[in-house]
């Protein structure tokens, strides 16, 4: 490759979060890997926004707005009432040394002051070049900068390649074209139709001025036949473009068509997920409610060991008492016979008649059963309260909850919260992403493509008529010019050769433009299919299919071509575009750096990994725009020694916006 | 039987047990507030705590909260030689300390019923 740009400084004024004046020193002559860090918000979108402004004075959004100057001066600039903004760009191409400066300037904050007040001046090697947007189209064409600076959330744009003809597919392909150089070889074909026109005008003229009534109207007929091809050309040329235009715009209604059944389809998930928690819900109230049971019995579980214990207690003490009771009943029933055989002199069990002696004895013992009758009077009647007590709590026992039973049902209440806990933040972003969703709208957009569909039905009609009606005129100049080749006239004979000769080298060109098209398909799919073969992690996948419009399919060792419908994974995709990209950079006619901003975001770690090993071989010059999550602590190692610089944005506050931090220098 | 509490038919309980025992019920872990009471009452008892002092008031009939006479039972077979309304007392202050160690527990979520009242709980409030 001949030409290759490098950046060696950018440095920014009031641009975006930079307040105030900032830098960024590649170190040597730029080369290597560079890595610039922030989180969401320090301003690595806007720093490779403020390189493409200073390029191309002008930059657009993620979804391909203009931003406008207003937009693009730092807020608190605007708020000290400076209008004023920009890039300066120090560069090295082929060794010579440019510095781009594009500044802004305003006296109010409005988009046409801004504008009015934009100064672009290029200095190559100490000269002022006097054309500079033409000289910075000369290094880096704006129309292939997408190649060069690329934001890692855009590399979807690529599938375009793949879908149909649309409009936006149409001009990824023909930037793509940009880069290979093809536009050369159209231009000079172009070229080559205008001198035959030219010289075809040149004969009718010389026609005319031969005479002859004849000779005459065959010159206006040759002249109104090929002014009618022309004007039926520029007409078809034109319902294409219309057609290219309606075909855009079904693209884009179908694209919305297809994005809103992906919220039906989130509808639905909606409807699944909430009836999964309803089921989930109803079966926790279900324990909730066998909980409660449970705990209006456990506290008898509680009380158990000293039930257990106390209707020990109450039993000893009823039993001592009913010892006591039945004594007492004993010695009363006693006292009783011998009372009745001391008044009868007589024993009342045995009926011996009672001596004196024996009847003292009599009196004697019925003293010391008295006695012991005293003794117990305190012994109430039967009381069986304490064993009506003991009862109660023996029957306790039973109804008793299960302490395991408890446990096994926390754990199932904690089973299903934990299942609860898991599907609501589903619900909560599927709820946050139906925010605002017209349920009518893909029946008013089917409608809208089903009329658009006619409509493109009616233009192929007429662009068919058309070109059935430019053949015919063809071959009645074909016919024309048959009879023209008649004429003896030496200068006629001259001009007719002219224009054979030039028709012969403009189809030589056709043919070379499209047999470098398909030489260059061929490279970009070998060298793409080099690319994914590194940075791929399915083995099954064994390489990429190139299309007419440079769009890359996926195939498998089986041989089963993958396109974008079957590829569902946003990984894949992006790696499937990094190797385009890579194809491009290599086959391109010039080398510029390459800006990536998140490049790895939609990559998990190991693909990640793959896509940094590659990185470093993408171009002399990488420049990496990473947050801490996509580039982690020890990604390093993964670029080979190539990183030469490493900066970090870093927001500071409201007030001093972002700052650029250089954390790490190598060469230089 | 005589009763373990004498002529009673009132169970008192603090104004701060009340509060406790309707916002557990509130919160849905308990359906009803005697629940709450009763779980407390063999917590202080199984534990040996009570909160003896403090102002109480009328909360509910005794034998709503002891329909079985399950506390009446052991806290006859506890205290035999008590007075049934010094027995009664010695069990509103053992649910007094033990309602207010659920709510505790449950407010710094520590709660866990099957091993509730296993151990010896302690505290330095009684007396």
């Amino acid at each position: 490759m001949a030409d290759v740009v490098k950046i060696e400084k950018i440095k920014i004024l009031n641009f975006g979060p930079f307040y105030g004046e900032h830098e960024i020193e590649f170190p040597g002559d730029g080369s290597g890997v560079h890595i610039i860090r922030g989180t969401t918000g320090q301003g690595k979108t806007s720093l490779q926004r403020a390189v493409l402004w200073c390029l191309y004075g002008r930059v657009v959004d993620r979804k391909g707005d203009e931003i406008p100057p207003t937009s693009l001066l730092n807020h608190n600039a605007r708020q000290d009432d400076i209008y004023k903004f920009g890039v300066v760009l120090f560069i090295n191409h082929d060794g010579d040394s440019w510095t781009i400066s594009r500044r802004m300037k305003a006296s109010s904050h409005s988009d046409k002051k801004y504008h009015s007040g934009m100064e672009i001046n290029v200095v190559r090697d100490g000269t002022v070049l006097p054309d500079p947007d033409h000289a910075i189209q000369r290094i880096i064409p704006e129309d292939v900068s997408r190649f060069y600076f690329f934001d890692g959330e855009m590399l979807r744009d690529y599938e375009e390649l793949l879908e149909g003809d649309s409009h936006a597919m149409m001009i990824l392909r023909d930037s793509i074209e940009r880069v290979l150089g093809v536009p050369l070889f159209k231009t000079a074909r172009d070229d080559l139709y205008a001198i035959q026109k030219k010289v075809e005008s040149e004969r009718n003229r010389l026609i005319r001025q031969l005479g002859g009534k004849d000779l005459d109207e065959l010159a206006n007929n040759l002249q109104t036949i090929s002014d009618e091809i022309d004007a039926r050309k520029i007409k078809i040329r034109k319902m294409q473009e219309q057609h290219e235009k309606l075909d855009s715009q079904m693209s884009d209604l179908k694209r919305s068509l297809t994005d809103i059944k992906a919220v039906q389809e989130l509808a639905q998930k909606r409807l699944e997920l909430e009836k999964e928690i309803q089921v989930q819900e109803t079966r926790r109230e279900n324990m909730e409610t066998e909980l409660k049971e449970l705990l209006s019995r456990f506290h008898k579980t509680i009380l158990l060991p000293v039930a257990e214990n106390v209707v020990q207690q109450l039993e000893i003490k009823h039993n001592t008492l009913m010892e006591k009771y039945n004594r007492k009943q004993e010695l009363v029933g006693k006292a009783k016979a011998l009372r009745q055989g001391i008044d009868g002199s007589k024993c009342t069990s045995c009926g011996t008649i009672l001596d004196p002696s024996k009847l003292r004895r009599f009196e004697s013992e019925l003293a010391s059963t008295q006695t012991l009758i005293d003794d117990l009077t305190e012994i109430p009647e039967p009381n069986l309260e304490f064993e009506g007590y003991a009862t109660v709590l023996k029957r306790m026992k039973p109804q008793v909850a299960d302490r395991e039973k408890l446990e096994a049902l926390q754990k199932r209440i904690g089973a299903v919260d934990y299942e609860i806990a898991r599907l609501r933040p589903g619900l909560t972003e599927v709820e946050e992403k139906l925010k605002g969703v017209d349920a009518e709208e893909p029946r008013k957009l089917e409608t809208k493509i089903q009329e658009m569909n006619r409509e493109l039905g009616r233009l192929e009609g007429l662009v068919r008529a058309e070109n059935d009606q430019l053949a015919l005129d063809l071959e009645a100049k074909g016919e024309f010019e048959r009879v023209l080749a008649s004429i003896s006239q030496d200068e006629v004979k001259l001009l007719g050769k002219r224009i054979d000769a030039v028709r012969s080298i403009a189809k030589v060109f056709d043919d070379a433009i499209e047999a470098y098209r398909t030489e260059r398909r061929s490279d970009i799919e070998k060298i793409a299919t080099g690319i994914f073969k590194k940075i791929r992690s399915k083995t099954d996948f064994a390489s990429l299919k190139i299309n007419e419009q440079f769009g890359l399919s996926i195939v498998t060792q089986a041989g089963t071509v993958f396109d974008r419908a079957e590829w569902r994974s946003s990984g894949e995709e992006q790696i499937v575009a990094l190797s385009l990209i890579g194809a491009l950079n290599k086959c391109a006619q010039a080398s510029a750096p390459v800006f990536m901003d998140t490049p790895l975001g939609r990559l998990d770690v190991q693909h990640g990994e793959r896509v940094l090993r590659y990185l470093p071989s993408l171009s002399e010059q990488v420049v990496l725009l990473v947050t801490d999550r996509e580039f982690r602590k020890g990604d390093e190692a993964f670029l080979d020694g190539k990183i030469k610089s490493d900066f970090t944005l870093s927001y500071q506050s409201e007030k001093d916006g972002s700052r650029i931090v250089q954390t790490s220098s190598v060469g230089g | 039987m005589t009763g373990a509490f004498g002529d009673a038919i009132t169970v008192p309980a603090s104004q701060r047990a009340k509060k406790q025992m309707k916002q557990l019920v509130t919160k849905g872990i308990f359906s009803e507030q005697r629940d709450v009471w009763r779980m407390g009452a063999s917590l202080g008892i199984a534990t040996g705590n009570y909160v003896a002092s403090g102002k109480r008031e009328t909360f509910q009939n005794v034998n709503s909260l002891d329909p079985d006479e399950i506390f009446a039972a052991v806290m006859m077979g506890l205290y035999p030689q008590a007075a049934p309304e010094d027995r009664l007392k010695k069990l509103v202050d053992h649910a007094e300390w033990g309602i207010d160690e659920i709510f505790r527990r449950i407010e710094i979520g520590t709660i866990d019923w099957p091993t509730l009242g296993l151990l010896p709980t302690k505290s330095g409030k009684s007396g």
